[in-house]
């Protein structure tokens, strides 16, 4: 059943699923370390200035122009985390060649993603003084622009304050006001550090003639990396903190509240009870049918969207919710006393089939989903966990109520976070 | 009898029931997923209209379409989402301008799906009660999107871009506007508009079509309704001209954001036409303002915006506008910026290497997103109400020449029909 056929080579691996269903090719390279205060910021940039041109196309524009070229591949970088892992990624997807004129394709855009990543345009040992500045300014901007996306910023910040101090918590990001200290020279130390240290996971899907010849590739291509170092990182979930759930507000001139809340579990996917934690906060918030889209959308009125979602790996629920402000009590109550009764067992026959199907579903679209099953294997490599959605499917099938209770109860409601306007009008809310 | 056409490695296949409704299938073999879209061309825009007898326009309130959509989720027995969730599948809904659109995903089960699916959107059931207590829900919705740069930016310029037309008007209505609806208008409307002989129904992913045809057929020979109204719908006239050229709002914001907009002034297009004015339209906009595009880079390079830019052409037999914009620290210069290099375009005509360069990039594109059933399906749904098919977009980009493209670009980019919308941060 096994989808992805994996290679490595110290710290670097190659996962090739190899697959004639799409009209896509997927190309998906993730370099992680661990989650540092030092050093941070410098190498949340890496992966933009990674587009910004190479040895052979020496800026944005010639870089970009040559993906266009090829049938419009997208190449795209970014930074991602998850949770103590600071991941630089790059990804490439590019159309079927049997539907271009290019019998080449594949290996063309296999060939210009290890250019962008090995060979990035340089002086000496430094980046281009130029697009180091480009991409400073940019930088600048992602950070301030999370405060544009409400819903985005509300998550961030609630996450982030039940997170504090841990490296969890660090932002993905890195921090404006280490800006100025960034160079040209220390990113190229940046990047030196990255490859020597990083776990490499390159993910391929498509047919695959020669696997072993694109093994090589990247094997080849790859920098080495520190000697000997077989270091496979895993993570751990956060553990649960004792005493009171802390309260924190916070307003902006805008129209919608936004009541987020996260509950830590101790529990990650590695965690036997993991499946019936992942029904536990499904039957709280994951669907339509959830309790806390019933009680506090559809009985009460009180928002448009409130929802629950575990995250595989720190084991936290991020429980998100819009809101009228002046129903901010009457929201939070009914959020409390959602997870009360799923710790006491109230669940209907209902909620636990339906969230079981629903899961199920999930699952089972992954696999017309290349980047996603590629997430959930790489989630699976971070954690220890090598399983397919077949494998979560079969596990989900086995789950009872009394493990589901369970799971419940290792929920504790850590951190309230609201964010609304100042105008806080009195009167009664909808509904 | 099922007409049956192979396009770009898929099997597409058409059928019109006796009772009108159209029928498309489009089998992905090796796929999981079954994606469904069940959508009537009825949208915000359609508040002002008449069936065959009647002497008045019914004129009824903003927001209306979407309303209805949402309110079609319940029935008698409850609420249809655990009808869907019982078998896992995730159902959904959108209303556009000039389109609703009701949609299931599923990995099982897939003729009860279609069958709740047919089932619901076909048997209104509405109350003033429930009527009253969505109002609540709907006006979260729109507060939410009030706090939104993109959305509030945008309906700014439809609101410069357009004196008349309703799609200067928000989707979801006002909080004000929604007060109005009745369930008795709510009846309304869905008997002009939701009859099946207007309507269409897709299926998309792993499923046996013969099973699929089976199984609507039989679904839709059971029920009876009336004969299809003959609906006229009336539109205001519309100016070639904007409204305004420029508004301004604030909002909790860390930079400005802001959109550029031109207007079609002729209108009317439909079918191939219309694909081939899209697709042309925007391998233009990809040349002038795309990533690999000079201005593109150049504004970057100049700090004079992030990689939050983008461009978009929407064309409907109505109306047709180009959105540019994103976030702009200094508005006033990229507006002198954004006008030389369109000036300069228009004059010179377009780099006939780039143009080729994003011809291929577009068909590229294409084929990419084809792994998407919710992808093809939604496009199959609204190309087939412009008269249009999804699938023939890489026959129309191959068949655009730079000529054309030429003479677009100076006929749709024109300053008399531009108008600026800028989202100031308090």
């Amino acid at each position: 059943m096994t989808r992805f056929q994996s290679w490595h080579d110290g710290r670097r691996h190659v996962h090739i699923w190899p697959t004639s269903q799409f009209h896509t090719r997927y190309l998906h390279v993730k370099c992680h370390h661990t989650l540092q205060r030092d050093g941070l910021t410098a190498t949340a940039i890496l992966p933009y200035l990674w587009l910004e041109g190479t040895t052979r196309y020496p800026d944005a524009a010639a870089l970009m122009r040559r993906a266009d070229a090829l049938y419009g591949t997208v190449l795209r970088s970014g930074i991602s985390k998850r949770a103590d892992q600071h991941i630089a990624e790059l990804y490439a997807l590019f159309p079927d060649p049997a539907h271009t004129r290019e019998p080449q394709l594949a290996q063309r855009v296999a060939e210009l993603a290890l250019e962008v990543l090995t060979s990035p345009a340089h002086e000496g040992n430094a980046f281009v003084p130029g697009h180091v500045h480009r991409q400073r300014t940019l930088h600048e901007r992602r950070l301030e622009s999370v405060y544009d996306d409400k819903m985005a910023y509300a998550f961030e910040r609630c996450a982030a304050l039940a997170l504090e101090g841990c490296p969890e918590g660090l932002p993905r990001l890195g921090f404006t006001d280490d800006l100025d200290s960034v160079t040209p020279e220390g990113l190229w130390q940046a990047q030196t550090r990255l490859f020597e240290d990083a776990d490499i996971h390159v993910y391929w899907i498509g047919p695959m003639e020669a696997a072993e010849r694109e093994v090589e590739r990247w094997f080849t291509g790859l920098p080495q990396g520190a000697v000997n170092a077989e270091t496979r990182r895993q993570v751990q979930p956060v553990p649960v903190r004792a005493g009171e759930a802390r309260s924190h507000e916070e307003t902006q001139p805008i129209h919608q509240g936004k009541l987020n809340v996260v509950l830590k579990t101790g529990i990650g996917m590695a965690d036997p009870t993991y499946p019936a934690l992942l029904m536990a906060t499904g039957i709280l918030g994951g669907f339509p049918h959830s309790k806390l889209f019933i009680n506090v959308r559809e009985k009460n009125s009180l928002a448009y969207y409130a929802s629950a979602r575990l995250d595989a790996l720190t084991g936290l629920i991020h429980v998100q919710t819009g809101i009228d402000p002046r129903n901010k009590d009457r929201a939070l109550e009914i959020i409390e006393a959602q997870i009360r009764a799923l710790q006491a067992g109230e669940i209907t026959d209902d909620e636990f089939e339906f969230t079981r199907k629903g899961l199920r579903h999930q699952y089972l679209q992954t696999l017309d989903q290349p980047l996603s099953l590629a997430d959930l294997h790489f989630s699976g490599q971070l954690a220890g966990v090598d399983k397919e959605p077949e494998d979560w499917i079969e596990a989900l099938d086995a789950v009872t109520r009394d493990e589901v209770v369970a799971a419940a109860a290792a929920m504790r409601v850590d951190t309230i976070y609201f964010l609304h306007g100042d105008a806080m009008e009195g009167g009664q809310g909808h509904g | 009898m099922a007409d049956t056409a192979e396009k770009l490695g898929h099997r597409v296949i058409l059928e019109k029931l006796p009772n009108g409704l159209r029928v498309c299938l489009v089998p992905k073999p090796g796929f999981q997923q079954v994606f469904a879209a069940f959508g009537t061309p009825y949208g915000s825009i359609d508040n002002s209209f008449r069936r065959r007898g009647e002497s008045d326009f019914h004129v009824v309130p903003d927001g209306i379409a979407h309303f209805l959509e949402h309110k079609m989720f319940e029935s008698p027995e409850g609420d249809v989402f655990s009808e869907f969730a019982r078998r896992g599948a995730s159902a959904n809904a959108f209303t556009t301008f000039d389109q609703t659109t009701y949609l299931f995903s599923c990995t099982d089960a897939v003729t009860e799906n279609l069958q709740t699916l047919l089932d619901f959107v076909q048997s209104p059931y509405f109350t003033p009660e429930s009527v009253e207590k969505e109002k609540g829900i709907i006006a979260q919705e729109i507060r939410m999107y009030d706090d939104s740069p993109e959305r509030r930016g945008f309906f700014e310029l439809l609101r410069s871009l357009y004196h008349a037309h309703p799609v200067r008007i928000e989707i979801a209505g006002t909080v004000e506007s929604i007060q109005k609806i009745t369930a008795d208008l709510l009846y309304l409307c869905y008997g002009t508009f939701y009859h099946p002989a207007q309507m269409m129904l897709v299926v998309v992913g792993g499923f046996d079509a013969d099973q699929v045809l089976d199984v609507v057929r039989a679904n839709q020979a059971a029920k009876s309704f009336d004969p299809a109204p003959d609906v006229e719908r009336q539109y205001p006239a519309e100016p070639p001209t904007v409204a305004r050229d420029r508004a301004e709002v604030r909002l909790a914001l860390s930079q400005p954001y802001v959109l550029v907009g031109w207007k079609d002034a002729r209108t009317g297009l439909t079918g191939p036409d219309l694909l081939r004015q899209e697709v042309l339209t925007g391998v233009i906009l990809d040349t002038l303002f795309g990533r690999s595009s000079e201005a593109y880079q150049r504004w970057i390079d100049e700090g004079l915006m992030d990689e939050h830019f983008s461009w978009e052409y929407e064309v409907t037999p109505g109306y047709g506008h180009t959105v540019i914009g994103g976030t702009i620290p200094d508005p006033a210069r990229w507006e002198q910026e954004l006008e030389a290099v369109v000036t300069t375009a228009c004059e010179r005509g377009l780099d006939g290497e780039a143009f080729e360069r994003c011809r291929r990039k577009a068909v590229g594109r294409f084929i990419t997103s084809l792994d998407s059933a919710p992808f093809i399906g939604r496009g199959i749904l609204s190309y087939a109400f412009k008269g249009a098919d999804l699938l023939d977009t890489v026959t129309a980009l191959e068949s655009i020449t730079l000529e054309e493209a030429n003479a677009r670009l100076r006929e749709h980019l024109a300053s008399e029909r531009r108008a600026v919308s800028i989202v100031w941060p308090t």
